[in-house]
């Protein structure tokens, strides 16, 4: 254990005329701010651009690979869902926005939630359904749109929530899989 | 620091027939004693030189309902001298739930017995305000309590709900000065609930007398949401989500909090690496925490191109926060038994980029500060409070060693790997606003430092424990084989189950200390889950650091205060 404890050094004293003092920050600030100003006018002309402000909607940030957007259902190549209504994400929610109704088919997976809704204004992108899903079937996308007009148009239905897992596997689920040794 | 048993035994043999029963159950000091004998106690464990308890860090109360008697009003102490902790319990019955204010020995009980009060209808003998803290005056019913329903909802009824509304200014109690200068009127202005130089919404009452602050009382509570009730109604790995909310600008930190203070009660250690990736994401957003500070305090006092540079790097610090788990504020990302993900390809790269420029933009925000004499007259000898009645309010962190005092339980108390790493801690000479300044830009660079070093040092292996009954087995296996597929199911639904028991764990978050106090019954629930916030202590001083100053010297005070309202009003 190196650990020291270390006086905080304060600046010294601010010396001569108050008129003086204030000609040295004001200078020392505007040298500053200048070189801001001319940092991020080189990026804009070099067209890589220094600020941090993004043009939304033309621009998009590019998220890294764990980002957690909102929950979608894995669409399997057939169209289908991978969920089979366990209702593990139900039991894990910690707002209980996800309302799952099972029923039974004569597919190979038998079992699929007839409905399937997710009630995004309470939903708070935790990932903890995406964590307990035994099937890799609920997976938190790189999705964040989520406004709607009213109350209802917040609540999404299984139809809405599917996304081919084609574009999955480019993002999130590249994570996921790593992560949890997928 | 004397060990557990000394503690004990000194108590009991001081008060043989108060002292009830005492424990050490992992490593905590507890001892239960009679409530009538609570003030002879308390007097004893603050004057008592081997024991010299002199901060109060926590109020709380635990509801047996269905035991006689019911209620347990716990305290936790520590020794800022010594750096030992105990826990002191009494219970007091339901029909007269009373007990003895600490407050003429710990000015700092007042706020937390206040909130004993909402939030559990303690009532504290000799207190010299009991009103409720975080409600309003017209809520029936003490919310913390088990026979109060988590679904139970009341009309936010405000003064004039029963017709007969007179609007009159708030009171502020235990005024000191009734009239100003030439016994002139004094006037009464309410900062705040949502004003600009308050960042979080809190409302500070003020007396003033021309320019100078005669009373103040500062009013918390807008963001009260009940945490406390929210955890105790989920299973354990639920709450982590609601921990981030605490201190959203460093959520990480209250993640790792709250579940090592699970571990504590499973009595487990997360791996070497599990450790060394904690470390790191909690420094990162210590450097979040303090870039924010310093921005908001430089916005608040007209100084905005150093706010937005000071931005500009929290940005660059939450980019590496996003990249370790998916989120920039609620981070959600450490796990009971280890921690959602291990450290994404490329970081330590990413880390050394975004430092690089995280630095030299904090070195043109102190640039542009440090010398400018409008700032400096305002932070220089600005709130200054001695060491020992900052102690007596309970406050932590920078606040604390702002005035000299070298608490910083990364050192004092290592947990996780801190005890490996080299790291300095900055302290105060003057205890000023300049000097709390200086010390949040000084951790925010041994943080760096911190990170640096955690990159270098880490060890390959697992993040996780292997422990299917507190953290889920590996996707894979649960894909593939029937018994972790068990495992995962019933620790979703039954939640990870600690045995009975109660602990107390506290780490260093970036506002000072952050403690959790668990009470385990055994289910996968927590039967009481209390945070400590260093937000609140850290609040509670504000009234008496700016009386007799002047109005504009209480935003820069409140800045360094750094009150996040999460955090305080849990």
């Amino acid at each position: 254990m190196a650990t020291r404890t270390v006086p905080v050094s304060r600046p010294a004293p601010l010396r001569g005329p108050s008129v003086m003092r204030a000609g040295v920050a004001l200078l020392k600030g505007l040298a500053i701010t200048n070189r801001h100003f001319w940092r991020n006018l080189w990026g804009f002309i070099r067209r890589k651009p220094t600020v941090f402000t993004v043009q939304y909607p033309e621009e998009r940030l590019e998220h890294p690979p764990a980002f957690r957007g909102m929950p979608v259902l894995v669409q399997m190549d057939n169209g289908k869902e991978r969920c089979v209504a366990c209702g593990l994400c139900e039991w894990a929610c910690p707002t209980d926005c996800i309302t799952i109704f099972p029923a039974e088919t004569e597919d190979e997976i038998e079992r699929y939630p007839r409905v399937f809704d997710i009630d995004m204004s309470r939903c708070m992108f935790c990932g903890l359904c995406e964590e307990a899903c035994p099937e890799e079937a609920i997976v938190m996308s790189h999705r964040v749109e989520i406004a709607a007009f009213s109350r209802r148009g917040t609540l999404w239905h299984k139809e809405d929530l599917l996304v081919p897992v084609s574009e999955l596997e480019k993002t999130r689920l590249r994570h996921v899989r790593r992560t949890y040794g997928g | 620091m004397a060990d557990v048993t000394t503690i004990l035994s000194t108590l009991r043999d001081r008060f043989p027939d108060a002292v009830i029963q005492t424990d050490s159950y992992r490593g905590d000091a507890a001892a239960r004693i009679t409530p009538e004998r609570l003030l002879e106690v308390g007097r004893f464990l603050r004057d008592e030189p081997s024991l010299a308890f002199d901060l109060l860090l926590d109020v709380t109360c635990v509801d047996y309902l269905g035991q006689q008697p019911r209620f347990e009003v716990v305290y936790h102490f520590l020794s800022t001298r010594h750096r030992h902790r105990l826990r002191l319990k009494a219970r007091v019955p339901e029909h007269i739930p009373e007990i003895d204010s600490l407050v003429p020995l710990w000015v700092g009980a007042n706020w937390l017995e206040r909130e004993t009060y909402d939030m559990y209808g303690i009532r504290f003998r000799g207190h010299p305000d009991l009103r409720r803290i975080y409600l309003y005056e017209e809520f029936e019913g003490h919310p913390l309590r088990k026979d109060y329903p988590k679904e139970k909802r009341q009309p936010l009824i405000g003064p004039g709900a029963k017709g007969d509304y007179v609007p009159r200014l708030p009171e502020i109690p235990n005024t000191t000065r009734a009239e100003g200068f030439l016994g002139a009127e004094l006037l009464r202005v309410q900062l705040g609930p949502s004003h600009p130089a308050t960042h979080g919404t809190v409302r500070i009452v003020l007396d003033l007398d021309g320019e100078t602050i005669v009373n103040a009382d500062v009013e918390i509570g807008y963001l009260h949401r009940g945490f406390e009730k929210e955890c105790e109604s989920g299973f354990y790995y639920q709450a982590i989500p609601y921990t981030d909310r605490l201190n959203y600008s460093s959520a990480i930190l209250c993640n790792i909090g709250y579940c090592m203070a699970v571990e504590k009660l499973f009595n487990v250690e997360v791996p070497l690496r599990g450790q060394f990736v904690r470390v790191i994401g909690g420094e990162i957003s210590r450097i979040a925490d303090h870039l924010l500070c310093v921005g908001a305090t430089a916005l608040e006092l007209n100084a905005f191109s150093a706010f937005l540079y000071a931005l500009e790097a929290r940005e660059l610090a939450w980019d590496l926060v996003n990249a370790l788990c998916g989120a920039r504020v609620t981070s959600n990302y450490i796990r009971i038994g280890g921690v959602s993900a291990d450290l994404p390809e490329g970081f330590a790269e990413l880390c050394a980029q975004n430092f690089k420029r995280i630095l030299e933009l904090v070195g043109e925000t102190e640039g542009l500060l440090l010398e400018n004499p409008i700032f400096r007259a305002r932070m220089e000898g600005v709130a200054i409070m001695s060491p020992e009645r900052l102690i007596a309010y309970g406050v932590t962190g920078p606040l604390l060693r702002a005035a000299g005092v070298d608490l910083d339980l990364r050192r004092a108390e290592p947990y996780l790997i801190y005890d490996q790493l080299d790291f300095d801690v900055p302290v105060g000479t003057q205890g000023d606003n300049l000097d709390r300044f200086l010390v949040r830009l000084a951790e925010l660079r041994q943080s760096v430092r911190i990170v640096e070093q955690c990159l270098r040092m880490i060890p390959p292996g697992p993040v996780d424990l292997e422990d299917p009954a507190i953290r889920f087995p590996p996707k894979g296996r649960v894909f593939t084989r029937m018994e972790d597929m068990i495992n995962q199911f019933k620790l979703v639904t039954e939640g990870p189950k600690p045995p009975p028991g109660e602990v107390y764990f506290a780490v260093e978050s970036a506002n000072g200390e952050l403690g959790f106090y668990l009470v385990s019954d055994g289910t996968g629930k927590p039967y009481k889950c209390r945070a400590r916030t260093p937000s609140f202590s850290n609040t509670q001083p504000l009234a008496e650091m700016i009386r007799g100053r002047l109005l504009a010297d209480m935003v820069p005070t409140f800045d360094m205060i750094n009150m996040i309202g999460g955090e305080c009003d849990r």
